[in-house]
């Protein structure tokens, strides 16, 4: 126990240097820090719970086999380009063998197409459900686009990459990761223009009058 | 947006959005922007873009993904070997059973029983004129055992060069049909006679004589279960293989254990 604390005292450089040397209990403490994260970006290039959780799990199991070749620089972009990997597996995987996702099942054995858990329940349900929509919305349009803008798009505008670290994250340079962005941008707004009523109203007059 | 922006334009509009161009080229894009109105509306349509998925709500994890020994727990290296050989002893099993029931491929390369027996019967064809020069027209059964008898230096030019044990049996088989000119086929299969039919015409018992040899070889040629080269090949792959696989495994298993 009193190991346990001095770990979770650690920080990150240390965690790292521990968890090199095989030490679980550190490398456990980076994953609580960086779990969600990863399974963010997993779910949003995967748009399945499921398949993100894998993939995070994964990620972090590799992650640990590879830490000794971890050296230094950001350790979230290291991460992040781990889970991008994962998910293009597991893309690859869905291309083999396509499957139907299955949404979380309600008492009266409905689907569920908003899933209760992802609401913030500090909000009114009106804004539970404004929110809900708004994000399956955007979603919908990040999951249109292909594999790799919607990679760089999630690591850039989601995850708050720099460029570099983007490109580190996926191995490639820092022209792709700017062209690839701007695209994918483009791409986004004619999507989100088809919803634009679920959108944030500032956004929504942008929108109409540049039309 | 206006379609009259570039792709080229809009790469560096939405660098310059985020801040990652240098210093020379980000002046360059705000004196252009002050003056490009269409520019300007495709900026804000690409901030508007940006900052939507910035409130795009985070996602937490359903569940702690921490990991346990047993998750993590290291295997050994597999020797690049070691795949290399079971595909191969797999291979030769596919081979091996293939060269039993194709008559082409390997089959082809291991002489069949049926095509030996072909064999046999092509070459006792090809000693069969040697009878046919014999007298044709009927003759009385003594004379033909008489001429049978002349002729018997013939019998045993044909029989040497052959096995001894050949030999032995024509010449044996030769007296006494001289003997015993009258005794039916079955007398003379018993006297362990390879070719037994009782032919009605001298001219045709010493073709049967001459050919006799040849069909003395058929021990050698007759359908045995042997293996071809090929055969023995394949089936030492089979077995050698794997063996070779699981000690070279073994052996990187231990030098692992020690190592770590």
């Amino acid at each position: 126990m009193i190991l346990n604390d001095k770990i979770y005292a650690m920080n990150e450089p240390a965690l790292i240097r521990h968890a090199k040397n095989g030490d679980l209990t550190a490398f456990n403490k980076l994953v609580l820090q960086y779990q969600d994260m990863l399974y963010n970006t997993a779910y949003r290039i995967l748009g399945d719970p499921g398949l993100a959780g894998d993939a995070t799990q994964e990620a972090f199991i590799s992650a640990f086999r590879k830490l000794k070749s971890y050296r230094g620089g950001s350790f979230k972009a290291w991460l992040l380009r781990i889970v991008t990997n994962a998910c293009y597996d597991e893309l690859r995987r869905q291309k083999r063998r396509p499957t139907t996702p299955l949404e979380p099942i309600t008492e009266n054995d409905e689907e569920m197409e908003s899933p209760s858990w992802i609401a913030d329940s500090a909000d009114s349900p009106e804004k539970q459900l404004e929110t809900l929509e708004l994000e399956q919305a955007i979603q919908r349009c990040i999951e249109n686009l292909p594999p790799d803008f919607r990679t760089v798009i999630v690591l850039a505008d989601i995850q708050g990459l720099d460029y570099k670290e983007a490109a580190k994250a996926i191995k490639k340079p820092l022209g792709t990761i700017k062209s690839r962005l701007a695209r994918a941008r483009l791409r986004l707004r004619e999507c989100l223009q088809k919803v634009k009523e679920l959108l944030p109203t500032a956004f929504r007059l942008e929108g109409e009058n540049n039309q | 947006m206006k379609k009259n922006n570039s792709p080229r334009d809009l790469t560096k509009l939405s660098a310059y959005l985020d801040g990652e161009l240098n210093a020379s080229a980000s002046r360059k894009m705000k004196s252009r922007l002050a003056r490009d109105l269409n520019l300007a509306a495709a900026l804000d349509d690409l901030r508007n873009t940006k900052n939507i998925l910035r409130r795009i709500p985070h996602r937490r994890a359903p569940r702690n993904f921490t990991l346990s020994p047993q998750m993590v727990a290291a295997r050994p290296p597999i020797p690049r070997l070691v795949p290399v050989l079971n595909y191969a002893s797999i291979l030769a099993i596919f081979l091996f059973f293939i060269s039993f029931v194709s008559p082409i491929g390997l089959g082809a390369m291991a002489p069949a029983p049926e095509m030996m027996m072909e064999v046999a019967e092509s070459a006792m064809m090809e000693e069969a004129p040697a009878a046919e020069e014999a007298p044709a027209e009927e003759m009385p059964a003594e004379e033909v055992m008489e001429e049978a008898a002349a002729e018997e230096p013939v019998v045993e030019e044909v029989v040497e060069g052959e096995n001894a044990m050949g030999a032995a049996t024509t010449i044996e088989a030769t007296a006494q049909a001289v003997d015993d000119a009258e005794k039916s086929s079955a007398d003379q299969e018993t006297d362990g006679i390879a070719v037994a039919p009782t032919l009605p015409t001298g001219g045709t018992l010493v073709a049967e004589y001459t050919a006799t040899p040849s069909i003395e070889k058929m021990p050698d040629i007759s359908p045995s279960l042997s293996l071809s080269q090929w055969q023995k090949i394949l089936l030492i792959v089979i077995i050698l293989f794997p063996i070779l696989a699981y000690i070279l495994r073994r052996a990187v298993i231990e030098k692992w254990k020690k190592e770590s």
